[in-house]
């Protein structure tokens, strides 16, 4: 079945090349600048992966992450951090995300990461 | 007229009659029996008047009978020579001596004229008495004054002295303004301000010290309720428009009453006490933005042309260091908007960059799906170039993140060696031209940020194939002692000129060719890997000669727990 990724970050030009490349991959994306949705999606539309950029304008995407964890609903749906500060690598387990990649990052690298967390 | 009055005058008209020839007579006597030939031509003809003046006093006062009265009149010359004679830098003894002989002529004048004869025993007594209690009121007040203006002399040039020191050790004029004023009391005046134009165009207080530390609150007060008239011909206001300075060697009361607008404002500036006030203007690109003013209160101080002078002078030297701690401020400010854009910048250019990268890695993925062999290898390089270019993004961030004390370590436990040989084989699947020998083992474990020692010896071993052009070989050599891990990078090409050396480790430096031309880069790599080996409590260094190439050494402490500060 078609994995279903979804892609939160406030830049429109990374949510294309997101959805361009993720598509291309044979995922089924959603992109979007604000994650509160995801709080609000009933379990069956939940995505089996979040892309979740780490500063995201207005909302910081570490409280997300923190928020998505602690809930019983999302819990289990594996959050890759993306960002562009180095230092956000050290800190993705502290909010309970499951892995961490720093733009600008190799196709394969996020696939292979991807892949790992919808146990393909 | 009684006959002692008859010969009191004749007397009294003889010596002002002759002031001059005694006066010779007194040089004459002074050359026969001292040597004068050292005084300045210059000053012969002034202390001529002066002798001439104290000559006119003594006839004016012969026969006086309240010496302790006309004495005041000779305290008060000597008093002004004194004052003379410090600042045309004459010895006390030149001072006093002139006076003696002055003394001596008079009556040998007196005598050859035979004028004594006619007059009584008490009257001679009292003509003797009184010149000789003038002559020695005179000398006495001329010694004393001459003491207390020496000592005034070298507090001046003490003060200048200690004030430049301070001017010149603190970048931040305030603070230095504030021990300018704190150090010209009580040594230079009871009270000392110091005003400065604001951006505003407002006059403010920035400094202001007192003899009497309480009186400081109270200085203070005084300038809140008495605001300065900027258009008051006199004073503060008119140093600031004028450029030039005040001094108001005796303040009399006429003065006060002048100044002062209301009654109230009279009670207040007579309560001060003033004696003598100077007022100097300080400049800033050579316009006046500002005045100290020194003020002595209550005391025998009145400022002279040389206190004056020494003020102006005080008055330059801190037009001098406000300029410098201007310059320095506005160069600091462009620094740290430099260092801001930079991060801002290089943090803003990862984004379009990660976008494109995504999209050349889809396009160069299909390529490769449907055969395109030309497209696949255009693609390619599209990717390493957008890779140089995150290199140098990072860089930049590296930079700013050095300059605002916030570069990150991780501290872990790893494997030396395998951290050194990684990195080079990483390079040489990239490197085209050039081959890496590897030399020598550590056989350590190092404590410290594996990710960042790989990237001083990425840097180090890509400026090896960047200055080395024309040949093939880099050399690593990894040695080890009971201290330390060492990592040596040799190539064998432009090498660096010996006035080069210490510099290539600065921010931005790049170095040039022997045709005055620069390799591309910008002239981080070398600044950044200092950075990070010295955040390791290590050492890198550089042996080169031009034409042969250069060796980069650097070195780790082998126990990170003692030295590593990250």
């Amino acid at each position: 079945m078609t994995k279903n990724i979804h892609v939160i970050d406030d830049d429109e030009s990374i949510q294309d090349a997101f959805n361009v490349l993720l598509t291309t991959a044979g995922y089924k994306v959603r992109t979007s600048s604000d994650a509160n949705y995801l709080q609000k999606l009933p379990k069956k539309k939940l995505p089996d992966l979040i892309l979740l950029d780490v500063l995201l304008s207005g909302s910081d995407g570490r409280e997300i992450c923190k928020k998505l964890k602690s809930r019983k609903v999302t819990h289990h749906v594996p959050i890759i951090m993306v960002s562009a500060n180095m230092s956000a690598g050290n800190s993705f387990k502290e909010y309970g995300a499951d892995d961490y990649i720093e733009k600008p990052f190799e196709m394969d690298e996020l696939l292979d990461k991807i892949k790992k967390y919808t146990k393909e | 007229m009684s006959s002692k009055q008859k010969e009191f005058r004749k007397i009294r008209q003889f010596v002002l009659m002759n002031a001059d020839s005694i006066q010779k007579e007194a040089n004459r006597l002074h050359r026969k029996y001292l040597d004068v030939g050292s005084m300045q031509s210059e000053f012969i003809g002034k202390y001529h008047n002066n002798h001439i003046k104290i000559l006119q006093e003594i006839a004016k006062h012969l026969e006086a009978s309240d010496t302790k009265k006309s004495s005041e009149i000779f305290k008060k010359l000597g008093t002004i020579f004194a004052k003379q004679s410090v600042q045309d830098e004459l010895t006390l003894e030149e001072a006093v001596d002139g006076n003696i002989f002055l003394k001596q002529a008079l009556w040998k004048k007196i005598k050859e004229e035979r004028l004594l004869k006619k007059i009584s025993i008490e009257d001679f007594f009292v003509l003797s008495q009184n010149v000789g209690t003038y002559i020695d009121v005179l000398t006495s007040e001329l010694a004393f004054t001459y003491h207390q203006e020496l000592q005034y002399v070298e507090n001046n040039l003490r003060y200048l002295s200690e004030a430049s020191k301070i001017l010149s050790s603190s970048l931040d004029y305030q603070t230095t303004l504030n021990a300018i004023a704190t150090l010209a009391v009580p040594e230079i005046s009871d009270w000392c301000s110091v005003d400065i134009l604001d951006e505003n165009s407002k006059l403010r207080q920035v400094a202001v010290a007192h003899k009497d530390a309480k009186k400081i609150k109270w200085a203070k007060e005084l300038r809140k309720q008495q605001t300065i008239d900027m258009n008051a011909p006199t004073g503060i206001a008119n140093v600031l428009r004028t450029g030039k300075s005040e001094i108001y060697p005796h303040i009399t009361d006429s003065m006060l009453v002048a100044a002062s607008k209301t009654k109230k404002e009279l009670r207040l500036i007579r309560s001060i006490g003033l004696t003598s006030v100077m007022i100097v203007p300080i400049f800033s690109e050579k316009k006046p933005i500002g005045t100290i003013s020194f003020v002595t209160t209550e005391t025998s101080r009145h400022y002279n042309h040389g206190d004056l002078l020494m003020a102006e002078e005080l008055g330059t030297r801190a037009s001098v260091a406000i300029e410098n701690s201007k310059l320095y401020k506005g160069s600091q400010d462009a620094i740290t908007l430099r260092d801001d854009f930079i991060s801002i910048a290089s943090h803003e250019l990862k984004t379009p960059v990660t976008s494109v990268k995504m999209f050349t890695q889809v396009l160069k993925k299909h390529s490769e799906q449907i055969g395109d062999a030309k497209a696949v290898n255009h693609l390619s390089r599209m990717d390493k170039q957008l890779n140089k270019l995150t290199e140098l993004i990072y860089d930049l961030l590296n930079i700013s993140r050095i300059q605002a004390g916030k570069m990150e370590f991780n501290k872990n436990l790893f494997d030396f060696d395998h951290a050194v040989t990684e990195i080079i084989d990483i390079l040489s699947q990239t490197v085209t031209r050039h081959t890496f020998k590897v030399y020598g083992r550590t056989n350590k474990k190092v404590r410290g940020d594996q990710e960042r020692i790989g990237q001083v010896v990425n840097n180090l071993i890509s400026n090896a194939i960047k200055y080395s052009p024309k040949s093939k070989k880099i050399i690593v050599k990894l040695t080890t002692d009971r201290d330390n891990v060492y990592v040596a990078v040799r190539d064998f090409g432009i090498g660096i000129g010996k006035v080069y050396l210490d510099k290539i480790f600065e921010r931005f430096y790049r170095v040039y060719d022997a045709n005055n031309k620069t390799y591309p880069g910008l002239g981080i790599g070398l600044y950044i890997s200092s950075e990070i080996i010295k955040r390791h409590g290590g050492k890198l260094w550089v042996d080169s000669k031009v034409g042969k190439g250069s060796t980069f050494h650097f070195s780790i402490p082998i126990n990170g727990k003692k030295s590593l500060k990250l």
